[in-house]
């Protein structure tokens, strides 16, 4: 039999990007054998970098040239090279926050998973079968699992628990939703589900379906395991979940909303309503925080909420809005990420509300800096979450969900209470300063924080969006 | 600025004292004494000018609105110019000329007190004010110099400004003010309106553009100014507590020309006022009972400034109640002889209380005759000019006034006019008897004189530094006392006869338009003038028989005691205004603002802001309370979450 | 380019100020007032400055960073930069280098929402001038909950700018729109709700009764340097939204909202006067008394009257002019005596006469004195309402004429006169800084009050869409018989014009 027509060329290199992340991964491993000392953290992260930047590059040459390798397995070209991008960029912010955290002869391990858990997500980014969805998410999710029990404290080990006992929970509904689908289209391509006949099969399975990606997108109600979570994990696992996660999530949301079943607006209610849920008690939540990654999880609660409803309109637009604050967030997220990273050392993430006190004066670039994003979050002007949250209100207020908009506005209003907080913190002068330990590795997260705060800049003022987004399924 | 034709005198008279207010303001404390001097030159220098340009425009005046120079505009009506006619030239006169004597008067006066400049530049500025005021040819001009000189006047009043008293009275004499000038700017709304222009010559020009209400509604408007302005009733109760001011301030501001702007006002308008009927009423009446309530009040006080004022505001309600009628000139020429005679009383008054260590209550005066004679023959010649004995100015003034009430049809005023010259008569001798006759009764002990409390009466020391020893004025005092005698005695001369001066001067001025109809009297000119006279002498008469007897002047202090302690509270609480203003608007006016700023504000209004602050973040804490940290709690809101879900596509695809 | 220069040019200088050594206090004071001056003179030249545009947006709706002068918003512009200047002159502050900074940053911000054309950089510029206000207030202010306050306040009604200006783009297809003449309106489906977005904003910015309860605790609490600026710009950026954005481009939602409009704005100048009247605290006093104000001039915006819009032009920038000086005398008092309780204070006017003379004229603008700028202002407007036909809004409208007589005399009064207290510190009369810091108001509010035509005027375009309730036209005048007389006599002799006008009967 000729294995050959299901692997061609051509399907290989629409893989490569993928194989290019996952090879490095291993390089990074070998390497890590021969290192030691303070150096190998370096040398760890600098290759995975270079890995990234490198699949990057490739992945870029993709953009505009559409293929389904394996037989409409895979889809690549604008759509997924976008998210792809996505994912690779902040998997470089996440590994430029491992600089500070955790301990030298982790770095290579912490350092491989984080790789392969990028290669999930970019999988996920042009799956366009059941198949390919799944495989992407658990690649995606077993690194995870490990990943955020790293740290030594009991904290992080509870949080690898409870993420994995819920997340594959979450992934039972989403199997057997695609079962239901599977069931009622008598295949595992998305493309089956266009112009497919609504039996209550099709229609139970895709509410199952989008409960699990509800669940990876951490919207309410099925955000519950995120705060402990996200203050469990190393900080730098935080960040990437934060990000990387939620992109490959997206594009498979995106795919599955516009390109398999355009048509029924109806079947996606449900998830706004829970998008407008997420945008109120996200914000909601993060009112009564003391801990910096628990409010930056609830920030992210209620900001995935935004990015979601970007899409109820099903319109083009919607997309590319989508997209553009999806990067706005990576940046902006990981940028205040990168802050507390800088204020971090091996055992202790500087990640408490106290540690932030009297910043302003203690290092005033780094609180101007933490400032700069948490502004940005809470859409301030001249930022790229101002630009973004007008972009799709405009769009939202476009696809005739004005409901959407106000409850937008609402959740935004209690939002600044929220950010708004920590910059108080940061600018009240200190009754006694505390004495503030100066930590070696901060040159990489400093590169973080500058490139996020450039970027946050720059996409304020001129909100670019890439043409060609549309997601396919054949 | 559009310009027509040169006219430097009108605009140098206008300006320089202006100017000089700002420079005395600014290097007053290098100027020291010199201030005073300055200040007085230049005020002589406007009467110079004033006087120079006097013959051309009184010729020229004949059936026209007169000279006009166009300043500026600021679009829509509101066009701003001087204008330069007999009336804007009487009063010019009277500003310049009794405002030099005054100033120069109290060059002697504030010697050696702490803010010696700047009393001279709040006096310039009082005079620029003013001159803005007359000279102005429309309304909200006209509103500019009104509000000056009421700013001028608070200055003054409230000289001493370490004074309790005097700054309590210079505020009230502020805030009345502007009472009266939002009457004026209503009237400017509504002539803008109906009109389009804010100029006189406009106004009148197209009275017959207004409705009748229209019409009313302006000229109330003008009177509210007017009557705040003159001290008619009700708003009157600023001007005796104006007596805070220096001397030389009540005899400039407080009775020769800031207080008659309302009289200016009402000539100026008197279109309007022959176009409305009730106005005129409004205007006569008021002036009536304001010329009645002034004199009778003036009978119940001791305060020598107090008195005066009292008697100012009886005589401005002549005025008002002559323009008021329709009298037009008897009104005019009533406030120029009131210029001149109480300008002189008050600057006697001035050289008694300069001499007495400012001692101000006429009890603790008396036998002054001899200590001061000239002081004692310049307020005798005041007195009798306001009691209007012939040959003295006030005669020929008040009686036309009086006599012009009953001819434009007003009996009753007629009626109130002669009581209260009577009762004028009365009090003013009462004065003069009190203070200059009997025997000196400064070292009596107050409480003898039935003076509840001394400590309020007269000026504390450190007001006026000269007042530690008693003396003689000087020259520089005197000599404008001397000279405001001629007019107070003479002026009335140019009023005799039909064609008198008078007459040819500003007859024609009203004989422009239609006129107010005369009634034909029922008694003749000369009946009426021999019937007041009559009263007159009974007023003295009395006055003579309470205080001037030879037992009354021996028992002086009983009597004054139990006049004082037996005064009517009516009388001795000028018939309650104050308290009812006290009462009506005052104390509401605070307990509203208490009850906004310390309830509605904080409580009604950031008290339902707080709420909804609270409950959002006790919702964040619910909230995080939910996230109870234990696995199966989670999976128990996630299988929840998930059946909410499946509902909804539960139902959906039951209809399939 | 000057327009974005003088936008730009103070928010980056502001932050390049950061540069300066931290305690080098004198070195950020001469900074921040030569950029100041440079700011001041730029934008009095830059009158008839070219519009600038870059291209901003195209979906979904066409954007574009527009600045260019609208008249009024020119006026507003030099008011800011002179207030600003003054303010920075006066300016005496801890940690000074930071305090200028952040005063340049605000000042730059502000200027944007005055040059902003287009509706979206205007809410961007609307939301960002709130942000060094708040620093100020956390960094210089006695209390936190103030800041708090003030941005939770403004920063929704920010928010409802945001999603009205979305919605329009959306709407209309541009928000590039402010200043734009033939701008067709919306359908009565979107309009009112768009307008109901902006009105909120720009009802909470001004502030009007009821949202004005921020206010009075910010205006005390700020710096007085920095609260004669909120006070007298910022506080016009809600008014000055309603001549530009909601005149011409909501024409019939404006007028639909009349009625409620009138009402708040009546209640506000009631209100404010009558707490002024009460309020000890003398910074508190001047926050109500401008929330009287303002009640004043969103009565002449909403009267769809022209006369009263001009007046309210006169109105917005004579009380910026006097509500600064006040503020900062104010400060020079505080500065002194360590309280601004009325009730404690007294007597300083025989001891500093100068500094009752600086605070003397500002009250006296406020209270309305005719002459100054603020009674032109007051004239004009209520003549325009009365014309309108609106007689008992501007009957009304004449209490709080009387309120702020009685409000600034006790101001003054209880500051300068009356016995001096004797437990107040002896302190010199005001020094030649001060002075100079205060002179640029007073000149310019006497002047504005002589003639304020050139402000008046301000406003071409907007004219045009009020020709909605102009009242009854003055008919013609029967014209007078004008002669002319040239009299020969002293220098140069006089032209007599001699007017003789024949008076009427009033019809009856």
């Amino acid at each position: 039999m000729n294995y050959a027509q299901y692997f061609t060329q051509a399907d290989g290199w629409a893989l490569a990007p993928i194989f290019m992340v996952a090879a490095t991964a291993l390089v990074v491993l070998i390497v890590d054998l021969f290192e030691s000392g303070h150096a190998r953290r370096y040398v760890n992260i600098g290759i995975g970098i270079a890995g990234l930047i490198a699949a990057g590059f490739v992945e870029a040459q993709q953009y505009g040239h559409p293929y389904a390798a394996f037989s409409n397995a895979y889809v690549v070209g604008g759509f997924s090279v976008v998210f792809s991008e996505i994912v690779l960029i902040a998997t470089i912010f996440s590994l430029l926050l491992t600089a500070g955290v955790g301990r030298d002869d982790q770095i290579g391990g912490s350092t491989a998973l984080v790789l392969w858990s990028a290669a999930g997500a970019m999988l996920m980014t042009g799956a366009a079968n059941l198949m390919t969805i799944f495989l992407g998410l658990e690649l995606l999710s077993l690194g995870l699992y490990a990943l955020c029990g790293l740290a030594n404290r009991a904290t992080s080990h509870e949080a690898a628990l409870k993420y994995l006992i819920l997340s594959s929970m979450a992934s039972g509904f989403m199997l057997y939703g695609m079962a239901l689908l599977f069931g009622a289209t008598g295949s595992v391509g998305l493309a089956a589900l266009i112009g497919a006949p609504l039996s209550g099969m099709l229609v139970v399975g895709v509410g199952l379906f989008l409960v699990g990606i509800a669940f990876k997108l951490s919207l309410f109600p099925f955000h519950v395991w995120t705060p402990d979570v996200y203050e469990g994990a190393p900080l730098a696992v935080t960040a990437f979940m934060s990000v990387v996660t939620k992109a490959g999530v997206l594009a498979v949301l995106a795919r599955f909303a516009y390109a398999a079943l355009p048509q029924h607006r109806e079947l996606f209610v449900p998830l706004w309503i829970l998008a407008a849920l997420s945008m109120i008690f996200g914000n909601l939540g993060a009112l009564a925080q003391t801990d910096l990654k628990r409010l930056l999880a609830y920030s992210g609660i209620a900001q995935l909420g935004y990015i979601t409803v970007a899409l109820a309109g099903a319109t083009s637009l919607g997309l590319r809005y989508a997209i553009f604050y999806l990067t706005a967030y990576l940046f902006m997220n990981l940028g205040a990420f990168a802050v507390i990273a800088l204020l971090s050392r091996e055992h202790d993430e500087g990640s408490s509300l106290q540690a932030f006190g009297g910043l302003s004066e203690r290092k005033p670039w780094a609180a101007a800096a933490m400032a700069f994003f948490l502004l940005a979050l809470a859409g301030l002007p001249p930022t790229a979450g101002f630009t973004g949250k007008i972009l799709i209100l405009a769009t939202t207020v476009d696809a005739g969900y004005v409901w959407l908009a106000a409850l937008l506005i609402v959740g935004t209003a209690i939002s600044f209470y929220a950010y708004i907080k920590v910059i108080r913190v940061m600018y009240r002068p200190e009754p006694r300063p505390r004495t503030h330990y100066v930590y070696a590795h901060t040159l990489l997260p400093w590169v973080g924080v500058v490139v996020g705060a450039i970027a946050v800049l720059a996409m304020g003022l001129y909100p670019f969006v890439p043409s060609d987004v549309l997601p396919l399924v054949k | 600025m559009g310009v027509e034709g040169a006219y430097p005198l009108l605009i140098a008279l206008w300006l320089l004292p202006m100017a000089s207010a700002i420079a005395l303001w600014a290097f007053g404390p290098q100027l020291r004494t010199a201030a005073g001097p300055i200040g007085a030159g230049i005020v002589g220098v406007c009467f110079a000018l004033a006087l120079f340009s006097w013959p051309d425009a009184v010729q020229r005046a004949h059936g026209a609105l007169g000279a006009h120079l166009t300043l500026f505009s600021w679009g829509s009506g509101f066009d701003f110019g001087l204008l330069w006619d007999p009336l804007s030239l009487t009063w010019t006169l009277i500003i310049t000329g009794v405002g030099f004597l005054i100033i120069t008067y109290a060059i002697g006066y504030m010697e050696g007190d702490g803010a010696y400049a700047r009393f001279f530049a709040y006096m310039t500025f009082f005079i620029f004010a003013m001159l803005t005021l007359v000279l102005s040819d429309n309304f909200v001009g006209l509103l500019v110099g009104w509000g000056g000189v009421g700013l001028a006047s608070f200055f003054l009043i409230g000289f001493y400004i370490d004074r309790k008293t005097a700054v309590a009275a210079a505020r009230k004499a502020f805030v009345i003010n502007v009472v009266g000038d939002v009457g004026l700017m209503f009237a400017i709304l509504v002539i803008v309106t109906q009109v389009g222009s804010t100029t006189y010559a406009e106004t009148f020009a197209r009275l017959g553009q207004f409705s009748n209400t229209a019409l009313v509604l302006a000229c109330v408007g003008i009177f509210i100014g007017c009557a705040a302005k003159s001290a008619q009733v009700p708003l009157h109760s600023w001007l005796p507590d104006a007596m805070e001011g220096p001397t030389p301030v009540s005899a400039l501001i407080h009775a020769a020309t800031m207080v008659t702007a309302g009289v200016y006002l009402i000539a100026r308008c008197w279109p309007m006022w022959n176009a409305s009927p009730d106005a005129r009423d409004l205007a006569g009446s008021i002036g009536g009972l304001t010329a009645l309530m002034g004199a009778i009040l003036g009978c119940a006080q001791w305060d020598i400034k107090r008195i005066l004022a009292y008697s100012t505001m009886s005589q401005i309600g002549y005025m008002v109640m002559g323009v008021g009628v329709g009298a037009y000139d008897a009104g005019v020429l009533h406030f120029l002889t009131h210029a001149f005679f109480k300008a002189q009383l008050f600057l006697g008054a001035g050289l008694v209380i300069h001499a007495l260590a400012n001692e101000q209550d006429v009890r603790k005066m008396g036998g002054l005759r001899t200590k001061m004679p000239f002081a004692f023959w310049a307020m005798l010649v005041g007195v009798l000019a306001i009691c209007g004995i012939p040959p003295f100015s006030g005669f020929f003034s008040k009686d036309a006034v009086i006599y012009g009430a009953l001819e434009h049809g007003h009996p009753y005023l007629y009626a109130i006019g002669v009581l209260t010259a009577a009762i004028t008569a009365y009090y003013m001798f009462r004065l003069i008897l009190v203070t200059f006759f009997g025997t000196y009764r400064g070292e009596v002990d107050p409480s003898d004189l039935g003076i509840r409390h001394p400590e309020l009466a007269g000026m504390p020391p450190h007001a006026a530094p000269q007042a530690h020893h008693s003396h003689q004025p000087g020259p520089i005092m005197n000599v404008p006392v001397a000279i405001l005698m001629i007019p107070t005695t003479a002026f009335g001369w140019l009023a005799i006869g039909p064609d008198s001066p008078w007459e040819r001067f500003f007859g024609q001025l009203f004989a422009g338009g239609t006129h107010v109809e005369k009634v034909p009297a029922s008694i003749g000119e000369g009946l009426s003038t021999l019937i007041v006279l009559a009263l007159v002498l009974v007023g003295i008469g009395l006055a003579y028989l309470r205080y001037g007897t030879s037992a009354a002047r021996e028992h002086a202090v009983e009597r004054l005691r139990t006049e004082s302690v037996h005064m009517p509270p009516v009388l001795a609480n000028a018939f309650y205004f104050d308290a009812a203003i006290d009462a009506l608007f005052v104390r509401p006016a605070q307990a509203l603002g208490r009850f906004m700023g310390r309830v509605v504000d904080p409580i009604v209004i950031d008290g339902a802001v707080r709420e909804a602050a609270i409950v959002a973040v006790s919702l964040g804490n619910r909230f995080r309370m939910l996230q109870g940290g234990l696995v199966r709690g989670y999976a128990l809101t996630i299988v929840v979450g998930v059946i909410c879900v499946i509902a909804y596509y539960a139902v959906m695809g039951a209809g399939r | 380019m000057l327009i974005p220069a003088l936008v730009l040019g103070p928010i980056l200088l502001g932050f390049a100020a950061l540069l300066i050594p931290r305690h080098a206090h004198g070195a950020a004071k001469v900074y921040g007032y030569v950029i100041a001056l440079a700011v001041t003179i730029a934008t009095i030249a830059s009158a008839s400055a070219p519009d600038a545009t870059v291209r901003w947006l195209s979906r979904p709706f066409e954007a574009a960073f527009h600045l260019g002068w609208t008249g009024i918003g020119y006026w507003l512009a030099v008011l800011l930069a002179i207030v600003t200047l003054c303010a920075l002159v006066a300016v005496r502050a801890s940690r000074q280098r930071d305090f200028v900074a952040s005063i340049l940053v605000l000042e730059g911000a502000m200027m944007g929402v005055f040059a902003a054309k287009d509706l979206l950089l205007f809410a961007l510029f609307w939301d960002l001038m709130l942000i060094p206000v708040f620093f100020i207030l956390v960094g210089w202010g006695p209390a936190v909950a103030t800041a708090w306050r003030y941005l939770l306040y403004n920063l929704v009604g920010g928010l409802t700018l945001l999603l009205a200006t979305a919605a329009f783009g959306i709407a209309y297809g541009s928000t590039d729109v402010i200043g734009r003449t033939g701008v067709t309106p919306l359908g009565d489906v979107w309009a009112p709700w768009i307008f109901a977005g902006f009105a909120l904003a720009f009802l909470v910015k001004t502030p009007v009764w009821p949202l004005h309860t921020w206010m009075p605790a910010t205006y005390a609490d700020l710096p007085p340097e920095v609260a004669a600026i909120v006070s007298a710009v910022q506080s016009k950026a809600g008014l000055y939204g309603f001549i530009v954005i909601g005149i011409p481009l909501f024409g019939s939602a404006m007028h639909a909202a009349q009625p409620l409009m009138f009402v708040l704005g009546l209640i506000a100048l009631l209100y404010g006067g009558y707490i002024a009247l009460v309020e000890n605290d003398a910074k508190r006093v001047v926050a109500y008394s401008s929330l009287s104000h303002l009640g004043l001039i969103l009565l002449a915006v909403f009267s769809g009257n022209d006369l009263a819009l001009r007046g309210a032009f006169v109105y917005l920038i004579a009380h910026g002019l006097f509500s600064a000086a006040l503020f900062l005398v104010l400060g020079y008092v505080e500065r002194r005596e360590e309280t601004r309780l009325l009730d404690r204070l007294g007597g300083l006017g025989t001891r500093n006469p100068r500094l009752a003379g600086a605070l003397v004229l500002p009250a006296l603008a406020a209270l309305g004195l005719p002459g100054l700028a603020g009674f032109a202002g007051e004239i004009l407007i209520l003549t325009g309402l009365y014309r309108a036909g609106y007689v008992w809004p501007a009957v009304i409208a004449l209490i709080p004429v009387v309120l702020a007589a009685a409000y600034m005399l006790r101001v003054y009064q209880g500051m300068m006169h009356g016995p001096s207290v004797a437990d107040l510190p002896e302190r010199p009369d005001l020094n030649w800084v001060e002075g100079i810091a205060l002179a640029p108001l007073v000149i310019a509010f006497v002047l504005l009050g002589i003639q304020p035509l050139p402000v008046a005027n301000g406003l071409t375009f907007v004219a045009a869409q009020t020709a909605t309730a102009q009242g009854p036209a003055p008919p013609p005048s029967p014209t007078p018989q004008v002669t002319w007389v040239t009299i020969p006599g002293s220098m140069g002799g006089w032209v007599l014009k001699q007017v003789v006008y024949p008076t009427q009967a009033p019809q009856k």
